[in-house]
């Protein structure tokens, strides 16, 4: 089921006002048996994975607990992340690596033959496999007590909001949650329902908008100029933002909604000045897992600038192994491995010339922007491309620089609605770090209605009702 | 209880503001230059139709009006398929005095659903689009129910806009084609033209009603680059199944244009070419 379809409609209205009725182990029957419905709407035969997930998960967490003895604690945690990983990489990795060592061992002249499995992969293990894990890492870190209430442990994996998307929400805040009953508030549904609707605006408006230039570009690169491939990758760029934050819009209103707090997963990231500030914006609740639970981990920058660079670029090649299973999503983690580690060490030279030159903050600020956007989106083309050959057939053909006219562009009247539909955006996003739109909706019924209004009829207007899936759904 | 209040109030508020924003669009789609909305506010009374996906655009007014004397208007758009073409050519027959002519252009081969459903603006002024709106999308049909600004979503809606204040009589690609796609051309693989049962079906209906009111048809190929037209597998086949159907002469045209410049890639001649083109056709009689 997606949020973006007539049966998540029917679902919620049938959901929600039977939620708010029931109340304590009920209410938790209830809506576990509802995440489980809609993620089974989906394939239904992929519901025992995360049954079994949860069941071993929270066995090993009461274990963790109990357990005083070290050797035996670790045993426990290296069973839980080899079980989590193991599943993880036979659904989404499998088919990689059998094709990878294929092609090594053919290129070396070995004669191999290719071991294929038709494997679909389970829409969402990326983030329920992450999130469970954070849960027996905490555990055996001692930073959390192991939950004694099954249901409320299964229905914490498999809360449907963020089951198949996220955000990735952490045990230590999400659990604590499921211990109270939430009374319908009027504050939580004016904020949960703003930002939903913010959500579908984004997904279907902007993003949907975007996608069949993006998809007509990307699909065939060696046909189009280099306007037409810069406007692909600028449009990608905003497409993906808005596709990925608008569903993260959605779950966190959704679960605000239902009495829920869920951390905000993505804060402006193309206004980011440098790589490390655009990964505490970008996918905020992946980038503080990684974090959390591989660089620091690693060492962190905490033994010397070579393994600070080291840990740096080991966390960003798995942050890109994390979303796919190509080379391209390898890649597109280097890329921002190595972004960071240049940062690094060319970040003082431009603060002496930003101070030798007197060149004015905003100007300054301005260079770095835009600076970190296009090299953002020079990774986001590995991303996107289906290979490397088409990537740099893009990064060639942009940079022959031909045909740099208006009349060359693909179909004017698309270019013009998503060019207008980004500009919208960003004065949102400038407008939004002056004005604080949660506080009006709350205090003016006037502002509230008005601008709910502006919002859906947007979407009746200019929003693309292709039945499209959310980006995301893929990792 | 009064803190909930809103929400009713908002399903009004949206509800009214829906309705309300249908009707102001409404007008303002009729008071376009573009030309359905000219098709539908009276304004499209001529002699000669020209109908077309957008190689039918290269029917560029300006320079049919230069040509003869006679009034003209152009159906095609980027991707019609015949089955709506079919439609909106009823339309017209059935709200203006018979045209002399009626020029088609025979590769609208294809069933183009998002085009369509990009008509559904439409769907209160035309039967027709309605209930092909309805065959080909029953979810649109729907949508359009519930939403009435939804029915003004859409491309079609948006180039209706652009044309609000100017003629869309110029409307013809400019560029010329790339080097690059010049340098692909031997590498591309011989193109099968196809037709189905469906588009011989509406080619029939229309074949038939222009016999029946003594109005001329003219089946017409508008050139491909010449060496994207070398490469078609069954030209004549697919001629002489269309030519079958109809009962009428297709004229050929696809490889009557061999100066490159005069294209903007493989399937559309640009504005020079179009005045070639045009000039070639008031030669043979085919617009007079």
């Amino acid at each position: 089921m997606v949020f973006n379809s007539v049966t998540f409609l029917i679902f919620i209205s049938i959901f929600l006002p039977i939620y708010f009725l029931l109340r304590g182990n009920s209410r938790l029957v209830f809506t576990f048996l509802a995440s489980y419905l809609f993620y089974g709407w989906w394939d239904w035969r992929f519901l025992g994975l995360i049954a079994f997930a949860t069941c071993v998960d929270f066995f090993l967490g009461n274990s963790l607990e109990k357990e005083q003895d070290d050797k035996k604690r670790k045993w426990y945690i290296v069973f839980s992340m080899v079980l989590n990983l193991t599943l993880l990489s036979f659904f989404k990795y499998f088919n990689f690596f059998s094709d990878s060592f294929y092609q090594l061992f053919s290129s070396i002249g070995f004669d191999v033959s290719p071991l294929t499995l038709r494997i679909i992969l389970p829409i969402g293990i990326s983030f329920y496999t992450f999130q469970s894990m954070s849960y027996t890492i905490d555990i055996y870190r001692r930073d959390i007590h192991a939950e004694k209430n099954f249901l409320r442990f299964a229905t914490f994996i498999s809360f449907f909001p963020q089951l198949v998307a996220g955000p990735i929400v952490r045990a230590r805040d999400f659990l604590p949650q499921f211990k109270n009953d939430h009374n319908l508030n009027p504050d939580r549904i004016i904020l949960g329902f703003g930002q939903i609707v913010i959500g579908f605006f984004k997904k279907i408006v902007v993003a949907d908008s975007l996608a069949p230039v993006v998809d007509q570009i990307f699909s065939s690169p060696a046909n189009f100029t280099s306007f037409n491939l810069i406007i692909g990758v600028v449009f990608y760029s905003f497409q993906i933002y808005c596709d990925f934050s608008g569903y993260s819009d959605i779950a966190i209103g959704l679960a605000r909604v239902l009495g829920f707090d869920f951390p905000r997963n993505f804060n402006l990231p193309y206004f980011s000045k440098s790589f490390r500030e655009f990964w505490s914006r970008w996918h905020i609740s992946l980038s503080s897992w990684l974090r959390d639970y591989l660089y620091i981990p690693l060492g962190g920058n905490r033994r010397g600038k070579l393994f600070t660079y080291r840990n740096l670029m080991l966390t960003m090649l798995i942050g890109g192994l994390w979303h796919g299973a190509n080379w391209t999503f390898i890649f597109w983690g280097f890329l921002h491995g190595f972004y960071q580690i240049a940062e690094r060490l060319t970040g003082p030279l431009y603060g002496k010339i930003v101070d030798f030159l007197r060149i004015p903050k905003f100007i300054s600020d301005g260079i770095l922007i835009l600076t970190v956007y296009i090299l953002t989106c020079v990774a986001w083309i590995y991303f996107r491309a289906t290979s490397f050959a088409d990537a740099s057939t893009i990064i060639n053909n942009i940079l022959v620089l031909d045909n740099f006219n208006l009349s060359s562009l693909v179909n004017i009247t698309w270019i013009g609605k998503g060019a207008f539909l980004i500009s919208l955006l960003l004065i949102a996003e400038i407008i939004s770090t002056k004005i604080d739109f949660a506080d009006l909706m709350l205090k003016s019924p006037i502002f509230r209605v008005t601008s709910c209004t502006v919002i859906i009829l947007s979407i009746a207007l200019l929003g693309a009702f292709a039945d499209s899936q959310f980006i995301y759904f893929q990792f | 209880m009064r803190k909930y209040i809103w929400i009713p109030v908002l399903f009004l508020v949206v509800f009214i503001s829906d309705r309300v924003g249908g009707l102001l669009l409404n007008k303002l789609l009729l008071k376009s230059n573009f030309r359905y909305s000219k098709l539908y506010n009276d304004k499209a009374q001529s002699d000669i139709l020209f109908i077309g996906n957008s190689r039918g655009l290269v029917f560029y007014k300006p320079f049919v009006d230069s040509a003869i004397t006679s009034s003209s208007f152009n159906f095609s758009y980027n991707g019609l398929p015949l089955n709506l073409g079919k439609v909106l050519l009823f339309d017209y027959l059935k709200k203006y005095n018979k045209p002399k002519k009626i020029i088609l252009e025979i590769s609208m081969y294809g069933a183009d659903k998002e085009l369509t459903n990009n008509m559904k603006m439409f769907m209160d002024l035309s039967p027709g689009i309605d209930s092909l709106i309805k065959n080909v999308s029953p979810k649109t049909s729907n949508y359009c129910a519930v939403s009435h600004l939804y029915r003004y979503n859409g491309e079609v809606f948006e180039r209706s806009m652009f044309y609000l204040n100017k003629s869309d009589d110029t409307w013809i690609l400019q560029k010329k084609i790339s080097q690059r796609a010049i340098d692909k051309i031997q590498n591309l693989k011989p193109v099968t033209l196809a037709y189905d049962d469906n588009y011989l079906e509406n080619l029939t209906i229309i074949s038939t009603y222009c016999k029946k009111n003594s109005i001329e048809l003219i089946l017409i190929i508008n050139p491909y680059f010449p060496e994207y037209a070398s490469n078609f597998k069954n030209l004549s086949t697919w001629i002489s199944g269309i030519e079958t159907a109809s009962g009428y002469k297709v004229h050929d045209y696809s490889n009557a244009i061999k100066d490159q410049s005069f294209f903007a890639d493989y399937y559309h001649l640009n504005k020079n070419g179009s005045k070639v083109f045009i000039n070639l056709l008031y030669k043979d009689g085919i617009i007079n």
